[in-house]
């Protein structure tokens, strides 16, 4: 890409953000509520794209970290009387100890092995939430007191949008993208080039790690109550593929062009069809892997509307 | 920098590995000499391929020594062995198959230049292995030769001092792979050690200086391309009849 | 067009201005080429210049673009790989593919697969021991386990289980050490003399030329030369161009 192609990109995140930043006021506040949840979306599957998408571990249990943010959050300011806003540095703090801490190990396992390990941990994170109910009052769940207007919440998923944004587009446009890429192509010939595939792995997968966390922090203060089974919900998880996969695993607007239209159709099908949805939301996974196993992205690229690889 | 002494390159100890039952390498020594093209060649199942995962770090030997600039390389991994200037190509390509040409050539680490002369010195390796045309071709999509011609150009892009290829001939045009070792030559030219494993025998004879022979996990003989041709155990091992 | 040559009109297999590709990715442009029975015929040329796409064409492997693709009167555009095989085409791919989880035994037997007369499964097992003994002796061994000049061997007993009126190999020599490469000429020498039609690519060029009645040289996903194998391996242009200059490689 050429310094001008980057130029107009970021003109056009930045209107963007402009229109998004001026919308809420002229929307009520279900739409609001709408449009901050597709943002959050949009966060959570660039995240899981950048470790599963770009580097090829497939995680199915990416959910933890967006529990953790959610938690450090509620108990931060529910129990500690702390102002919602640090508690989401926190969120991203600990979520990447854990993303290290979880990473180092899980990583070193291969495909399924890795994706079952993952989900393993997302689970094994939601058991120690409803256990360790001296920290997280357990099954009870944790109410936050609200002073916030919905303005608040909205602005701050919109700036972690916007930072999720540019940082998936950095690790889509640089060597460090190419290198991740490398890896999950092959990734022996990989470490064959010098790339020190240990380091590349965990730092994508503790990248992957921050932003779902804060997502998820904000997702607290906003809903005001969260409790084990609501924050480490699998289909946050299966949402978070899904979207990712129906845009274009391993391109950086794959995974927002499948958020918004993923989640747009959720909504839709669970307005109108409330029992149906999931029904029509499996059939949804089956023909995407069906027709379009490379996400709309890979349609595209197919059809030469949109040039193959990183690097041009 | 440590050289080692008597213009050697790289020294292999003893080597030994076994996968399962089976002693692919068993007790392999030899010295690589330094800015000269080696060959070393063998039958089928000889444990060529073996030794240089050996050598570059693919897999830990179960004995001996790797020595190399007055270091042993044994238990390195391969990106650390790629740092210190060793590159291979591989005999079934390991090319990134969803990655375009340019991308394959970019994702090398090493090169501590802005991504202008890198992207250009990968579009020249590329034009040398008459790639341009396919270069934002996905890898995969490039036929096998094709795909063992990325290979040798990938090799190429950190300018490394050792270099190891893997049955570079196979499955390349001849008239291409000429033209490829008159640029091997040329890199020789420039200090570069180079060592090939081959089963063309155009490539050895005529192009390495010093060849090493192994069948049976271990080296059975070593010497000039003459004194090979001649050699009656290699001629009995490997050769077959001749003509 | 070489004196001696069966018009293409009669031909086993005739292949007129075929084109083909990988998705967005045109490979074969316009290819023409035919082979008659009884013939040894060798492709070549530079890389990527459509060899191994022709192939595949054939069997119906990747997308079949235009022209014509006729196989002993029947045409084989849009047809599936089994039928492919079933008129009597064989075909042994590049790099030595054989299931290496099954044995010698078991890889010959998924080689007929498509046959259900068990005596002529048993008579193509014993037609293919007797001209690869190695892999009768090795009929319990893990194909996995084989050495590379073996797979190769087994790669083509399994083509010729079916009995194919001709067989289409993709670089036979890839990866063998000299003493194998002259096994495996002399196997497919055997192999025409016997009656079989024989189609070959290969980057070993001069060798292939020196086995072959005719050869086709493609370029770009065109034809390029064509001519008996002498008059090709004696064609400067050819030599210069395709076979590195020599006409003749170094033997140990």
């Amino acid at each position: 890409m050429t310094r001008v192609e980057h130029l107009r990109n970021l003109a056009l995140l930045g209107a963007c953000a402009v229109a998004l930043a001026i919308l809420p006021h002229a929307l009520t506040v279900y739409l609001r509520s709408f449009v901050l949840f597709t943002m959050m979306y949009v966060v959570l599957a660039l995240s899981w794209n950048i470790i599963s998408g770009f580097t090829g571990y497939t995680s199915f249990g990416h959910v933890a970290f967006y529990g953790i943010g959610a938690y450090a959050c509620a108990i931060l300011v529910a129990d500690y009387r702390w102002h919602w806003l640090p508690t989401l540095g926190v969120g991203a703090v600990l979520a990447a100890v854990v993303g290290v801490a979880i990473g180092y190990p899980v990583l070193r396992l291969k495909g399924p092995y890795f994706a079952i390990a993952m989900l393993g941990a997302a689970e094994g994170t939601r058991v120690v939430a409803t256990v360790w109910d001296g920290l997280t009052h357990g099954g009870l769940g944790i109410s936050l007191p609200s002073a916030e207007t919905s303005l608040e919440t909205y602005y701050a998923m919109l700036v972690l949008m916007l930072l999720t944004v540019v940082v998936a587009y950095g690790v889509g446009h640089s060597r460090f993208g190419v290198r991740l890429n490398a890896i999950r192509e092959d990734e022996v010939a990989a470490e064959a080039l010098g790339i020190n595939a240990t380091l590349y792995k965990l730092t994508a997968f503790t990248l992957s790690a921050v932003f779902p966390a804060v997502a998820g922090g904000i997702q607290a203060y906003k809903v005001l109550y969260i409790d084990p089974p609501s924050v480490f919900f699998v289909q946050i998880t299966i949402a978070m593929a899904l979207m990712s996969m129906l845009g274009g695993k391993g391109t950086v607007i794959g995974p927002i062009v499948g958020a918004i239209l993923l989640y747009t159709a959720q909504e839709l099908t669970w307005v109108n069809f409330p029992t149906a949805h999931l029904i029509a939301y499996g059939l949804f996974i089956v023909l995407v892997a069906r027709f379009m196993p490379r996400g709309l992205m890979g349609f595209a690229i197919d059809r030469g509307w949109v040039r193959k690889g990183m690097v041009h | 920098m440590g050289a080692h002494p008597d213009g050697i390159a790289l020294e292999a100890r003893d080597l030994r590995k076994a996968f399962g039952g089976v002693r692919a390498v068993d007790g392999c020594s030899f010295a690589v000499p330094r800015g000269k093209i080696s060959g070393l060649i063998g039958p089928n199942g000889s444990g060529k391929t073996t030794t240089f995962n050996l050598l570059t770090g693919l897999a830990a030997p179960d004995g001996g020594e790797v020595l190399y600039r007055g270091e042993n390389l044994a238990g390195l991994k391969p990106y650390q062995i790629f740092r210190r200037g060793v590159t291979r190509t591989f005999q079934v390509t390991r090319i990134f198959r969803e990655m375009t040409v340019l991308e394959n050539m970019l994702s090398v680490t090493g090169l501590d230049v802005p991504d202008r002369v890198a992207r250009a010195r990968a579009e020249e390796l590329i034009a040398f292995v008459n790639l341009t045309h396919l270069r934002a071709e996905y890898g995969g999509r490039l036929s096998y030769g094709q795909q063992k011609l990325l290979e040798f150009a990938r090799a190429l892009m950190t300018d490394p001092d050792l270099i190891l290829l893997d049955e570079p001939a196979a499955g390349v045009n001849r008239t291409l792979l000429q033209h490829l070792l008159d640029h091997i030559h040329r890199l020789q030219g420039q200090g570069k050690t180079i060592v090939i494993v081959e089963h063309d025998m155009n490539v050895i004879m005529n192009h390495c200086e010093r060849i090493f022979v192994m069948d049976g996990g271990v080296k059975i003989a070593e010497g000039p391309p003459a004194e090979i041709q001649r050699d009656e155990r290699v001629l009995e091992a490997y050769f077959g009849r001749r003509r | 067009m070489a004196a001696g040559a069966v018009s293409s009109a009669r031909a086993l297999l005739n292949l007129r201005h075929v084109e083909a590709g990988y998705g967005s990715l045109q490979i074969l442009h316009d290819v023409s080429l035919h082979v008659n029975a009884g013939e040894v015929v060798a492709v070549i040329g530079p890389n990527g210049a459509g060899k191994s796409t022709t192939f595949k064409v054939i069997m119906g492997f990747i997308t079949h673009l235009g022209g014509e693709i006729v196989f002993n009167g029947h045409s084989l555009v849009g047809q599936r790989p089994d039928r492919i095989l079933a008129v009597g085409l064989g075909y042994v791919p590049q790099g030595r593919v054989v299931f290496s989880q099954m044995t010698v035994r078991e890889n010959l037997q998924m080689g007929a697969y498509l046959q259900r007369d068990r005596a002529k499964i048993n008579a193509s097992m014993e037609y293919v021991f007797a001209l690869f003994p190695r892999l009768r002796e090795r009929r319990r061994q893990l194909a996995g386990t084989m050495s590379g000049g073996e797979q190769q061997m087994l790669a083509m007993g399994r083509a010729l289980m079916m009995q194919p009126k001709m067989m289409m190999l993709d670089e036979p020599s890839l990866g063998l050490s000299p003493r194998l490469v002259d096994d495996v000429f002399e196997t497919i020498v055997a192999l025409a003399r016997d009656g079989l039609t024989v189609m070959l690519v290969e980057q070993n060029a001069a060798r292939a030329l020196e086995i072959s009645d005719r050869g086709y040289v493609l370029e770009l996903g065109r034809n390029r030369f064509e001519g008996t194998g002498r008059e090709l391996l004696q064609n400067p242009e050819v030599r210069r161009m395709y076979l590195g200059g020599e006409a003749r490689p170094v033997r140990g």
